[in-house]
């Protein structure tokens, strides 16, 4: 499998005046990436730039090596689950996931066949034979999950695929993009709430305004922010006599204390967490937790933008 | 949700094996499905099955000798309803929304992004168009010769056979002209039925009148060309108008030019349809999109 499978340079598009997405340098591989950023900063651009929907304005885009606009190799291997909530309404969403089959080149057979199973898979097999505008904006939403992956493809673009889902239609969304990546596809999963890319990936793709703000591991992300302080919240029964042993630091900006436990903000992590670590094997603190709520993209996105 | 994540093994062997002409197939088969769940299948069904009564009424309301000449009828019908009206009317109903109905219903990002040749969704969707419209044209056409027949002084013998045979055919072959000017339509335009029916009915009538060759803009110029020789008049030089009467030169095609001219433009027509597909950014919410 190619190690790159979406690699773009020097990737623009505008319309008029209005700059979509800028200068975009992207290299994408196996797996899920979650694709994040408010509205309007250029996600549904940049994915409808590389499902050749537009042409670059200037710089280009590759998928499996190649330029998508107008490319049957390319679309051949690829999903797309767009985020507009349009169908043929007059009918079922069996018959639309099949006649998606049928245009993408499948006799009548085996259209059908792969139609069935993609509707199992996002489970809609009870209703599918329903017709589309008796289905709840949930329904709709998995019917289009559906059509994505009846073409079994390597590559899958989900374009905000949790709006209007219920409860447990999001785990299973969840659960399945999690899958399509353990079993070695790309998914690339569009979305301006931050916890959903969360419990899909930690690797990241964060657009603002079309321009890349950050990409890769929200760790290594979070690593290369080194101004912005690291928060540790540690768990134990003398949350002030653990906050001792940190005051004295110069990379400690701050102290916070809750019940039990106690938020240290350090400028050096590393050192941070050396030194705990030697506090639990010293036996000194009885410690009971130890998390890092800054590793959370909330706060490392509002880090960025601001 | 379950752990499966993959649809049966034979995903990829099915993409090795599909051709040119199973794609083309697939959207001739779902452009006919749409057509015939569409709602507006019954009203264009309606409107061209209507001069079918005509003959019959005819007789009733007026004792002309027109009237009772069931094949004067029958050419007139031909050359004034159904070519002139009805198969533009169905290319309006059914041309247009071929790829135009994908544009405006903003479900064309489904289309493009399926591995499907733009030639063969194209080629598959105008074959259906030109199937279902010339089932509810050539019904119209059959029924309307059975009933002139009833008038009187129209046989229905071999040489009046022909004649409808001749007539159906220029009446398909004008569904192919008109049909591919509204499918080219639909592609590029947002209001693909407004410029179709300021061309059908407003150019191509103002073009017989305007002085010049510019009727050779019109496609109408080269159905009317292979009509049947026996047909009423036409080629009527004399243009008759309120305030003026000027003598218009007309150029005459022969048939077998005139056919393969209309050849050409709905060639031309449809290819630049399939260009349009291939290089029109289809944008339908660009401020709105994240």
């Amino acid at each position: 499998m190619e190690a790159t499978i979406i690699e773009a340079r020097g990737l623009s598009k505008w319309f008029g005046e209005i700059m979509a997405v800028n200068n975009l340098e992207v290299a994408i591989g196996a797996g899920v990436t979650g694709l994040l950023g408010p509205n309007g900063a250029g996600k549904t651009t940049f994915i409808r730039l590389a499902l050749g929907l537009y042409g670059p304005s200037r710089g280009y885009i590759h998928l499996f090596g190649q330029p998508p606009r107008n490319n049957l190799d390319v679309l051949n291997r690829i999903g797309y689950c767009p985020e507009i909530d349009r169908f043929y309404e007059n009918m079922s969403g069996f018959e639309f996931v099949r006649w998606m089959n049928r245009l993408s080149g499948m006799d009548n057979k085996t259209a059908k066949r792969r139609a069935e199973e993609a509707c199992e898979l996002v489970k809609m097999t009870a209703r599918m034979r329903d017709p589309i505008d008796t289905y709840s904006r949930g329904m709709r939403q998995r019917i289009k999950v559906a059509q994505a992956l009846a073409n079994d493809p390597d590559l899958l673009f989900l374009d905000e695929p949790m709006s209007g889902l219920d409860p447990e239609a999001r785990e299973d969304i969840f659960s399945l993009i999690r899958h399509l990546g353990e079993a070695g596809r790309t998914v690339i999963f569009s979305t301006h709430v931050l916890h959903e890319v969360e419990r899909v990936t930690s690797n990241v793709l964060l657009l603002h305004n079309g321009c890349i703000l950050a990409q890769g591991d929200i760790r290594q992300i979070r690593g290369l922010i080194d101004e912005h302080p690291h928060a540790i919240t540690v768990t134990c029964g003398d949350p002030h006599g653990l906050s001792q042993q940190f005051i004295s630091d110069d990379a400690t900006l701050s102290l916070e204390f809750s019940e039990g436990a106690v938020t240290l903000r350090t400028r050096d992590p590393n050192t941070a967490y050396q030194h705990l670590n030697e506090l639990i094997l010293n036996g000194a603190f009885a410690i009971e937790a130890m998390t890092c709520p800054d590793d959370n993209l909330q706060s490392v996105f509002e880090y960025l933008i601001k | 949700m379950t752990t499966q994540t993959c649809l049966s093994e034979s995903a990829i062997v099915t993409r090795d094996k599909r051709s040119y002409w199973t794609f083309t197939g697939g959207a001739f088969a779902h452009a006919t499905t749409m057509m015939i769940r569409h709602k507006r299948i019954v009203l264009a069904a309606l409107v061209t099955l209507a001069p079918v009564i005509i003959p019959l009424l005819l007789p009733l309301l007026t004792k002309s000798e027109f009237s009772e000449d069931g094949i004067k009828i029958f050419k007139f019908l031909m050359e004034q309803i159904y070519l002139k009206a009805m198969a533009p009317l169905l290319a309006l109903f059914f041309g247009c929304m071929l790829i135009g109905e994908d544009i405006e219903q903003q479900t064309i990002p489904y289309i493009v992004t399926r591995p499907i040749p733009r030639s063969a969704l194209v080629l598959g969707r105008f074959g259906a168009y030109v199937f279902m419209s010339a089932v509810i044209l050539l019904t119209s056409v059959v029924l309307t010769f059975a009933a002139c027949t009833a008038v009187g002084k129209l046989e229905f013998c071999r040489e009046t056979i022909v004649l409808l045979a001749h007539y159906a055919g220029v009446g398909v072959a004008s569904l192919l002209g008109y049909g591919a000017l509204t499918t080219f339509l639909g592609a590029i335009s947002r209001k693909p039925i407004i410029i179709g029916v300021l061309f059908m009915f407003g150019w191509q009538r103002l073009a017989t009148i305007v002085p010049g060759a510019v009727d050779f803009l019109t496609i109408e110029k080269y159905l009317n060309a292979l009509l049947p020789a026996m047909a009423t008049e036409r080629q009527n030089t004399v243009v008759k108008l309120a305030l003026i009467e000027f003598q218009k030169k007309q150029l005459i095609i022969d048939a077998s030019k005139a056919g393969l001219s209309l050849l050409i433009i709905v060639a031309a027509l449809i290819v630049a349809t399939c260009l349009v597909i291939r290089y029109r950014e289809y944008s339908q919410s660009r401020t709105a999109a994240g």
